[in-house]
């Protein structure tokens, strides 16, 4: 594994950390010995083939993986400074802090407005004014108030698939997270959304941390500052093989099975 | 040659067609069954209400077939059947509610499996064993602690609560397991508690299911006999007191078909006007039913 070291003004600040860290579901090793921080301001990529473990390290981030699998952790996973795993974190307000957008749209039942400010309410705000004013915010911040300014109060599943997922990250945005984690936010949409969603993400970084999960080679290279790669041994445990800047990952990799699969030879 | 391979296919043509129509004969047969059954009570309730004017039967609040002076206002055994239903679904409904939730959200597979198993062995007890059970178990228990009648609607109703509750449950449950997986973690992932996550995402992205569940129930509560006949007494009356005896709708017909009432009599044809009043009420609610079963899946 190669950690490649840089002089930039904000290197110092990890906002997540991942310290020889590993997950093991239901007794079967997914991946070990994972460490590599993720900077502030940056949209730092997971990538790796199917089953690499990329999705499970970034629910393990939320601890969204406890909640339907039989989850042992090992190492140290720090966010914002504390362990997450370690430190008897309370998770619903981890979960607050941290935003996450899935493969698949997935907004709520209920209106535009009510998808929007779920988060807020359910952390106790009921000031009609304050939720539509962050409301109105968080869609303008994904380039959706234009879209949908008329319709604020109409069902959310009436959106496009593109308008669904934008949406569903102006959900995340709402609680002022610090970080998002992102799993293949455009697996499921055309290539025009996509796009919309891309250009969105690499303004965002400017507010918070990125952290996105993607299969997709270019996409990593086109909006990631760093990259994360995961890759799988003969006994199907991942290990992290190469962590760099994405600039030096992609052209100038490290490591020979990075190359390979950068290449398209592995994978 | 030609000619044979066409005779050939001719020939199975003809089987295909012959099979086909046996097949539509068959799924035809249904409408026709449907249809004569409608007729049948329509035509028999018809004969009831050349004697009994229809205003009578449906605001009247006397029912008294049998007596010499005999008087047809159907709104008792509307009370005793409304009343019975609504004491069933107010046991029913929560209970189902919170057994569904518990079982989709909260529960590993293995209890789950279980509890469905009992569910599955308390909707085949016959319903006759609950319509003992009341009368002979549970009235004498209540007896201790209220003033009731030894036949009385509570403890009719409580049963048939008991016995509807594994459709509310499992269909509500399987309502709530229909509801995708990622709603759930968009929800807890924005900070929610599991009880958050029920009471905001699935039960609003499932409320058709769970009310398609009740109207079921609701029908199949209003269409039950032998809990009521049995453990409800027989005597109309005109009341929302759930500690004397009353009569349903099913239990006057049950009591008049299997007594000694003369072919052709009133009495007799008027099983046929309260059975047409039953068959239209079950058959809206189920119609009902669907409809909200549809607008769910849009």
């Amino acid at each position: 594994m190669n950690v490649v070291e840089f002089k930039k003004p904000d290197s110092e600040n990890k906002v997540v950390e991942f310290v020889g860290f590993g997950v093991s579901i239901s007794g079967k090793q997914i991946f070990e010995g994972v460490s590599f921080p993720v900077y502030k301001n940056c949209i730092t990529a997971i990538m790796g083939p199917s089953g690499s473990g990329k999705t499970t390290l970034l629910r393990s981030i939320n601890r969204l993986l406890d909640e339907f699998c039989d989850v042992k952790y090992s190492g140290k996973l720090l966010f914002e400074g504390r362990d997450v795993i370690n430190d008897g974190v309370d998770k619903t307000i981890l979960r607050a802090r941290i935003g996450m957008v899935f493969q698949r749209p997935n907004p709520f039942p209920g209106s535009i407005f009510d998808n929007v400010v779920y988060g807020l309410r359910l952390h106790g705000v009921r000031d009609k004014k304050l939720l539509e004013e962050v409301c109105i915010e968080s869609l303008k911040k994904v380039g959706l108030y234009r879209e949908v300014k008329n319709r604020l109060h109409r069902p959310a599943y009436d959106l496009s698939g593109g308008q669904q997922q934008r949406l569903c990250i102006a959900r995340s945005l709402a609680v002022n997270p610090h970080v998002v984690l992102l799993d293949e936010p455009t697996s499921s949409l055309d290539p025009t959304s996509s796009a919309v969603i891309e250009e969105l993400l690499t303004h965002l970084k400017k507010e918070c941390t990125i952290i996105i999960v993607t299969h997709n080679l270019q996409q990593a290279g086109r909006i990631s500052d760093y990259v994360a790669f995961l890759y799988p041994n003969e006994d199907l445990v991942s290990h992290l093989i190469e962590f760099g800047q994405t600039r030096e990952v992609f052209f100038n990799p490290k490591e020979s099975l990075t190359e390979s699969y950068i290449a398209g030879k592995s994978g | 040659m030609m000619a044979r391979l066409l005779d050939r296919k001719k020939i199975a043509s003809l089987k295909e067609r012959a099979i086909v129509s046996i097949l539509a004969a068959s799924s035809f047969l249904s409408i026709i069954v449907t249809v004569a059954l409608t007729l049948i009570l329509f035509t028999e309730a018809i004969i009831f209400f050349e004697k009994v004017s229809l205003k009578e039967f449906l605001t009247g609040t006397k029912w008294a077939p049998l007596f010499y002076d005999p008087s047809f206002g159907v709104l008792p055994l509307v009370a005793g059947t409304f009343l019975t239903t609504m004491i069933a679904i107010v046991i029913a409904l929560p209970l189902g509610l919170i057994i569904a939730i518990y079982l989709s959200e909260y529960s590993n597979k293995k209890f789950r499996h279980y509890v469905k198993i009992f569910l599955e062995f308390l909707y085949s007890i016959p319903t006759i064993v609950y319509g003992y059970l009341a009368l002979v178990v549970f009235t004498p228990f209540l007896k201790k602690y209220i003033p009731v009648e030894i036949f009385n609607a509570f403890s009719a109703s409580v049963m048939m609560g008991v016995m509807i509750l594994p459709i509310i449950a499992s269909l509500s449950e399987e309502a709530f397991s229909s509801v995708p997986k990622d709603l759930r973690e968009a929800s807890l992932a924005l900070g929610a508690t599991r009880l958050d996550t029920v009471l905001k995402v699935v039960l609003p992205y499932s409320v058709s299911g769970v009310l398609a569940s009740v109207i079921l129930a609701v029908s199949r509560a209003i269409g039950e006999t032998m809990i009521v006949a049995v453990a409800a007494g027989s005597t109309p009356n005109f009341t929302l007191n759930p500690f004397v005896s009353v009569q349903t709708m099913t239990a006057y017909i049950a009591q008049v078909s299997m007594g000694d009432t003369p072919f052709g009599s009133i009495e007799y044809a008027s099983i046929y006007a309260v059975g047409f009043l039953l068959f239209v009420i079950t058959f809206t609610l189920n119609y009902l039913s669907r409809v909200v079963f549809r607008w769910q899946k849009k």
